[in-house]
């Protein structure tokens, strides 16, 4: 199988950036990965895009000529959508497409613009990548993940504190990060006391709605030599499995089977196992998210993660440093953009770029994004 | 569910043989202040509104399919009627 490196990275401000449009946000992201790549957009063979809402939030469907006309090239382009997945499988599917010969380098964007609308505005539209049946019933996706968290808490004993110490270490670790939403810590009891959304999930369980973008620039390894380009972060395996669209369908409500599946491939394709991941970027929407991920990337038993948090073993300089970006509860979350973001996040990380959020010694990242419930899992396994 | 009546009329066509059916609860939540479930029939899993008067809803709860108005509706609306789920304690 080809190598393919990770050869550039820009990430914009995530936030309620009002200044800014999709239009803005895409082509800074794409203007700053070309920098750090080194390249013009003459040379790039082929780009994906990562978006979900751009249709219903500002009437941009048309995407791929968009990016066109930014980049003066007639390329194809190929706008990619799988709810909050988007932005993850816009990068496998660049992977897929340079592995197989068919280009040899690709730009991977990640963009979404949410904070124009009212919440209820947004709540519908990111309900469309629910189902009917959930839909009907009057969930929301804070009560979608709070099913799924009463059903840890009675198989595993886990309590409301366990899910609040997970949005206490993303705060602190988005601290760190220049371009997180919210940049300073909150305390467990800050989570606890903040308002009920869905039963047992509070305000502070919840990542918050976000505008920004991401771009990468990946490239196959010959392609790097023959240009005499940045090299050093590979992308060793990349990932993709499916579930219901339906929770009430799926076998177990105590894990996402889709993570477990695309880790298991990822990590052969790779060649690594659990015991050789130095730190992961995992899809925090709401608090149990990152709980069920950890255990079902197998970084931890089933029912056992929560303690393990509880003794602070995912902060920077624990045995499993987890989402050091801030995650998607303080980096942000826009939705198009996330999966886009963690490879980011693992590329500074394994560059040894980080800054103040460095991991020591970082040789493999995981990053895991997930679409809706889990009815889409993105795996990628990034190597130095 | 959509307001178009040939949309509601798809849908809820579906749901009327559940009415009667008992069944367990799996999971539940409370989203503004209504009760919505996983609920474990014999042959099949639904998500569904729940209907609890008298206490929260617990793991294993049963339930039975009852008729309901399921959301308020504005002066020219659909009345959407459907399937709730009702602690069968309550009935």
């Amino acid at each position: 199988m080809k190598k393919v490196t990770v050869s550039g990275i820009y990430q914009t401000q995530f936030g309620e950036l009002w200044d800014k449009s999709l239009e803005d946000l895409i082509t800074e992201s794409i203007h700053g990965c070309l920098i750090d790549s080194n390249i013009d957009s003459s040379q790039i063979q082929g780009v994906f895009v990562g978006n979900m809402l751009g249709g219903a939030n500002e009437n941009k469907e048309h995407l791929s000529s968009l990016i066109s006309q930014i980049l003066h090239s007639q390329v194809p382009v190929t706008r990619v959508e799988a709810a909050c997945a988007s932005g993850g499988l816009a990068i496998r599917l660049a992977v897929s497409a340079i592995r197989s010969g068919e280009i040899e380098n690709a730009l991977v964007i990640g963009a979404e613009k949410m904070t124009d609308l009212d919440s209820q505005t947004i709540s519908a539209g990111l309900m469309g990548a629910a189902s009917e049946e959930e839909r009907t019933a009057g969930l929301t996706f804070p009560g979608l993940y709070a099913l799924l968290a009463q059903k840890y808490f009675n198989n595993f004993h886990a309590q409301e504190k366990d899910l609040a110490l997970v949005a206490v270490k993303n705060h602190f670790h988005g601290k760190f990060n220049p371009k997180a939403q919210f940049r300073f810590p909150i305390s467990t009891q800050q989570v606890l006391n903040s308002a009920k959304i869905a039963d047992p999930l509070k305000l502070l369980d919840c990542s918050p709605i976000s505008d920004g973008a991401a771009a990468v620039f990946l490239a196959s390894e010959s392609w790097i030599k023959k240009h005499n380009k940045k090299n050093g972060v590979f992308i060793a395996g990349s990932a993709q499995a499916q579930d219901t669209l339906s929770l009430s369908q799926r076998s177990s409500l105590s894990s996402l089977s889709a993570t477990k599946l695309a880790a298991q491939i990822a990590y052969r394709q790779a060649g690594i196992s659990k015991k050789d991941i130095n730190c992961v970027e995992i899809h925090d929407c709401f608090t149990i998210a990152e709980i069920l991920a950890l255990e079902d990337l197998g970084l931890y038993n089933k029912g056992e993660a929560y303690g393990h948090i509880n003794e602070k073993e995912t902060y920077i300089g624990g045995k499993q440093p987890t989402n050091t970006s801030g995650g998607l509860k303080a980096c942000g979350h826009p939705v198009g953009a996330t999966g886009v973001k963690q490879i980011i996040e693992a590329t500074l990380q394994l560059r040894g770029q980080a800054g103040d959020r460095q991991v020591e010694d970082a040789l493999v990242a995981v990053t895991q994004n997930i679409g809706g419930t889990g009815g889409t899992a993105i795996v990628h396994v990034l190597t130095k | 569910m959509s307001n178009s009546a040939i949309s509601y009329w798809r849908q809820t066509k579906d749901q009327i043989p559940l009415l009667e059916k008992e069944g367990e609860i799996i999971s539940f939540t409370k989203v503004e202040n209504n009760w919505i479930g996983i609920i474990k029939l014999i042959d099949k899993r639904i998500t569904a509104p729940l209907v609890f008067n008298t206490k929260k809803p617990e793991i294993g709860d049963k339930v039975r399919a009852v008729l309901r108005i399921l959301a308020k509706p504005n002066s020219e609306d659909l009345i959407e009627y459907g399937i709730k789920f009702q602690f069968i304690k309550e009935i």
